[in-house]
């Protein structure tokens, strides 16, 4: 095993090169995602962005990381006694063999094939069967601690299958060496035509009609030495968006049809969605207990058990540091300004926006309570001063009230009006002018750097090993542990918000186009957030469409007629495919539903904008799809919105 | 399995003015008849070798091919049409009636997918289209990686696999003009999400009854960390050995790719610092050497455990990237599993025409392998 020095560099589950070294950072919690009613036993689509865990997940079932886990189940009683309650494991070992198929493989090329499309079918099933042979085969072994494949002479496999599935050069009962033999004939024929320096002969190809693997490979007909391998079987299909988008349809059609007894996953991002999938995805209409388990879509409505279980990833890599002796991330975060680095600046902060208020209100007496109120306040220069700007926004928002009402009069407000108006969200507002106005760190401490992650692990791990990267280096320099202060942690954050901003155009597909729009929308929200009057406080991180708006985006007619919908549809869900927006389906407000467009928490860095979610300003589709081309400006004046 | 002889052990690469010196002569010996290959781009350097063969006179006619890349709507090839216009316009012209000119195209999409170098390996599907001709030269400059690499590929596999009784040679040539900062200048604009092997390039990356240990040699070229990362994820490798240019004309430079990829290769990649491989930024024979001799080596060295696969990513310059293709082209030949992992640019932005460019050739294949 290789020393790590920051092991939040190790973002991919792939970067982690040993089993040992996967579990000592794998957190459980994750597993409430596919298992929070039990195992998924039959098929089960997992979806994610980039980075959102399905591999870390497909791995620990994997059977090199069962076996690991089993033999130091006493450390890591945690995630056994999970497992075992899931019935993967128990004392005596493994019960479940998890079979990790990757189908990032060259099945795209048969596409290109100069063959009917029934041909092109034929193949991909043969090439496709044949992989799942060799990777049920490979697995059983190792789950035996067996080598692959010098003893695959000892398994044998009963079919269980109609013959008329299996294909003719096949017969079952055979050993492992014979399917082994048959299904790397078939792979090997099929990748040595397609990889060929000369020209493709397509004669001899072989080629089948089912999924004839499903239907065989059975754990009661797949024994070792005469014993079972184990009491279920799960064939995880990971990297499925590589495949072309007919193949995955075939292939989830097919897995379907199988109704085999083997449970099947079928992990993807979700750039494997058309367009209109991708605008319905995270839709909860109409949805069962088998539809597709979407990682963000599932954190979404639990982001703060997501924010904790990021915390302990976080604690599990800072102990596996070979450079430091902490043991927890939380501790290495500064996570107030209540220090007496900011003493100074809420001080002046205070004096300034006194001095400020005092003059927008000296001839109205109607706030005179409210004032004295604020005048008599003793407590520290922050909690005051935050305080005051709350006061100067409820100001603002009375004084600009559009048309006052008859019961409206001169004299002087309650004081009682004052502190029910001046709640957590108004104060929250306050706090984010202030730390504008006044060049204060805001994006700092434990909790925002895990809702910066933007329920994305990897991107969690990104920003916390920036993070790292400095308590190491200040440990080294200093040979003692150290708290980054806010005022690094916010700089660190503004740092990697703009390379994330950077890496737009480059890294999806209509890039430039996305990050034009997505430019648009923080620019609109940072406008609309800091509006005087804080409209709704703390402030917005995106924007929304109406649901009857999202239908027109999704139909086929509407975008035909409009060539701008259709670029827009496109371009919106390239955004969501990569968490770039994270969409809220059938939100009601208003009396109405709506598709809410949330920008990645990381892109609110960019804008200055809150982290909270579902505060939004809808806009009309037209303007949004206007953003593309021409982008919003703030108006001078403050009118209010259309 | 003993390591394959060294095809390209000897060589012959010429720049600058050695280049007109060669055609020159290599024309006066007898009447020649020439097939020269570009690629319809936006590139100033797109003319530069045709000129020069052309200037070097000699008998025989001077055909010419252009490959009309087929790109798409938001492609370089439409945002600078103008520029790929007046650039054939002046490889046309300078032709004239010394031979013809005829385009094919290069279909780059089918359905949405990536088919560039599939399309591109079958420009040419027999040895009969080229019977014709003594010299085929196919100018790089001005096109993509996932054209020439597979295109090249396939003319040596036809020319190798000649009959017997063709007893005259037809030669190979390769011609590339670099220039650093023009290529500095032109940037990439959105890459695929997604990398892949080129066509006949696949390194049995993909078959899943091979399961002996990966090997990754990234040649390292500036800006390009996305990129690492989406072959990274392709490719997923056990071991990697980046490839840095070192000679190089700007001393520095290796360093300095060392500091810009210092946190993905080691603290992401875990790259054993003892890995690099080093090979000069202006000698695509000595690229192929060190490249060769890698995988040679690892093969040796995983011998006991059934060999390995080795994917070979050409993140560096087009002379560079040459070495690449021919020492994956003679290993994969010789049944060692060797791919090259790519990722391809939607569209690029040229920021400067500035042309300040070195020419370079290479013999490849005909007459020099006799010698």
């Amino acid at each position: 095993m290789r020393d790590t020095r920051n092991p939040f560099k190790l973002r991919r589950s792939e970067n982690i090169d040993t089993d040992p070294t996967f579990l000592s950072l794998f957190e459980p919690g994750i597993l409430e995602v596919v298992a929070e009613t039990g195992l998924p036993e039959t098929v089960q689509l997992i979806r994610s962005a980039a980075g959102g865990g399905k591999t870390s997940l497909l791995r620990l079932f994997t059977p090199n990381a069962l076996r690991w886990l089993h033999s130091r189940r006493v450390e890591d009683q945690d995630l056994f006694s999970r497992l075992q309650t899931l019935g993967v494991i128990d004392d005596k070992g493994p019960k479940v063999l998890g079979v990790s198929l990757l189908c990032g493989r060259n099945y795209t090329g048969l596409e290109n094939l100069p063959l009917s499309a029934a041909a092109r079918t034929r193949l991909f099933l043969g090439l496709l069967n044949a992989r799942i042979v060799l990777a049920v085969l490979r697995s059983a072994l190792a789950l035996r601690a067996l080598e692959y494949p010098r003893d695959l002479h000892r398994l044998q496999i009963a079919a269980s299958a109609p013959d008329s599935h299996v294909p003719q050069n096949l017969d079952f009962p055979c050993s492992g060496v014979q399917v082994y033999d048959w299904a790397r004939g078939v792979e090997k024929t099929i990748c040595d035509a397609l990889d060929s320096f000369g020209p493709l002969g397509t004669e001899s190809l072989p080629g089948l009609d089912s999924l004839f693997a499903l239907a065989v490979l059975q754990p009661q007909s797949v024994t070792i030495d005469g014993a079972c391998v184990a009491d279920r079987f799960i064939i995880m299909m990971d990297d499925i968006h590589m495949l072309t988008g007919p193949q995955r349809e075939l292939l989830i059609e097919r897995v379907v049809e199988a109704r085999s007894k083997v449970g099947i996953w079928i992990a993807e991002r979700f750039e494997a969605l058309s367009t209109q999938e991708l605008l319905a995805s995270g839709s909860t209409v109409g949805r069962d207990h088998a539809a597709p388990i979407e990682l963000e879509w599932y954190w979404r409505a639990r982001h703060e058990r997501f924010e904790k279980h990021v915390m302990r990833v976080a604690d599990r890599r800072v102990r596996a540091s070979i450079e430091t002796e902490l043991v927890g991330f939380r501790s290495c975060l500064e996570d107030s300004l209540d220090g007496a680095e900011y003493e100074a600046v809420f001080t002046h902060a205070l004096e300034t926006i006194k001095a400020r208020v005092r003059t927008r209100i000296e001839k109205q007496p109607v706030f005179r309570d409210w004032l004295s109120e604020c005048e008599s306040l003793t407590g520290g220069a922050r909690d005051t001063a935050i305080q005051w700007r709350a006061l100067e926004i409820l100001i603002e928002r009375r004084v600009r009230r559009p048309q006052k009402s008859m019961f409206d009069s001169d004299s002087a407000l309650p004081s009682k009006e004052f502190f029910e108006q001046a709640d957590s969200p108004v104060k929250s507002a306050a706090e984010l002018f202030l730390a504008r106005e006044f060049g204060l760190p805001y994006y700092f401490g434990a909790d925002r750097i895990a809702r910066l992650a933007s329920l994305n692990i990897e991107q969690f791990l990104g920003l916390s090993g920036a993070l790292f990267e400095e308590v190491l280096a200040a440990e080294l320099i200093r040979s003692g542990s150290i708290v980054i202060s806010a005022k690094r942690q916010h700089a660190l954050m503004k740092k990697a918000a703009q390379a994330f901003w950077n890496d737009i155009p480059t890294k999806v597909r209509h890039g430039r186009e996305v990050r034009a729009f997505l430019d648009s929308v923080g620019r609109f929200s940072a406008w609309y957030t800091y509006r005087p009057t804080a409209p709704n406080d703390p402030g917005v991180g995106g924007t929304a469409i109406r649901m009857s708006e999202r239908r027109l985006l999704v139909d086929d007619e509407s975008r035909a007629k409009q060539p701008s919908r259709q670029r827009f549809a496109d371009l919106l869900a390239s955004a969501m495919a990569h968490n770039y927006l994270v969409a809220d389906l059938d939100y009601k407000c208003k009396g109405d539903s709506w598709m809410v467009l949330n920008l990645n928490r990381l892109l609110c860095v960019q804008f200055d904008l809150p982290l909270g979610y579902g505060l939004y300003k809808e806009r009309p589709l037209e303007e949004l799809c206007g953003w593309m081309d021409v982008p919003f400006v703030a108006p001078r004046n403050e009118e209010p919105l259309a | 399995m003993s390591p394959p002889a060294a095809r390209w052990e000897q060589y012959l690469l010429l720049r600058n003015a050695d280049l007109p010196a060669f055609w020159t002569q290599h024309f006066s010996s007898k009447e020649r008849a020439v097939l020269f290959i570009i690629g319809r781009g936006f590139d100033p350097r797109m003319c530069l070798g045709l000129e020069v063969v052309l200037a070097a006179g000699g008998g025989g006619p001077r055909d010419l091919l252009g490959l009309d890349f087929r790109e798409g709507a938001t492609s370089a090839s439409v945002d600078h049409k103008a520029l790929v216009d007046a650039n054939w316009e002046k490889a046309t012209t300078a032709v004239g009636t010394r031979g013809s000119n005829s385009v094919v195209a290069v279909e780059f999409w089918s359905q949405g997918r990536r088919v560039s170098s599939q399309s591109a390996r079958d420009i040419f599907k027999s040895v009969e289209q080229i019977e014709k001709y003594t010299d085929v030269v196919v100018d790089i400059s001005s096109m993509p990686r996932s054209v020439y690499f597979p295109m090249i590929a396939r003319l040596l596999f036809l020319l190798d696999h000649r009959p017997a009784q063709k007893t005259s040679p037809i030669n190979l040539h390769a011609v590339v003009a670099e220039d650093p900062d023009l290529d500095a200048s032109i940037q990439p604009r959105g890459i695929d999400e997604k990398a892949d092997f080129m066509a006949s390039f696949g390194g049995g990356f993909d078959e899943e009854a091979i399961q002996t240990p990966k090997v990754w040699l990234p040649m390292l070229g500036e800006n390009r960390r996305i990129q690492m990362g989406t072959i990274y994820d392709r490719v997923k490798p056990d071991e990697i050995c980046p490839v840095l240019p070192s000679p190089s004309r700007d001393p520095r430079r290796a360093d300095n790719l060392v500091i810009e990829y210092q946190s993905v290769l080691f603290d992401q990649y875990h790259l054993d610092a003892r890995n690099f491989l080093y090979a000069s930024e202006q000698n695509p024979f000595e690229v192929y050497r060190r490249l060769r001799s890698a995988v040679v080596r690892y093969d040796e060295v995983f011998a006991l455990l059934g060999g390995c696969r080795v994917a070979i990513s050409p993140l560096a310059s087009k002379l560079m990237s040459l070495g690449a293709l021919l020492a994956a082209y003679e290993l994969k030949v010789a049944e060692r599993s060797v791919g090259i992992a790519h990722v391809e640019s939607q569209n690029y932005q040229l920021n400067s025409s500035a042309l300040r460019a070195e020419l370079f050739g290479l013999w490849l294949a005909g007459e020099c392998d006799v010698a």
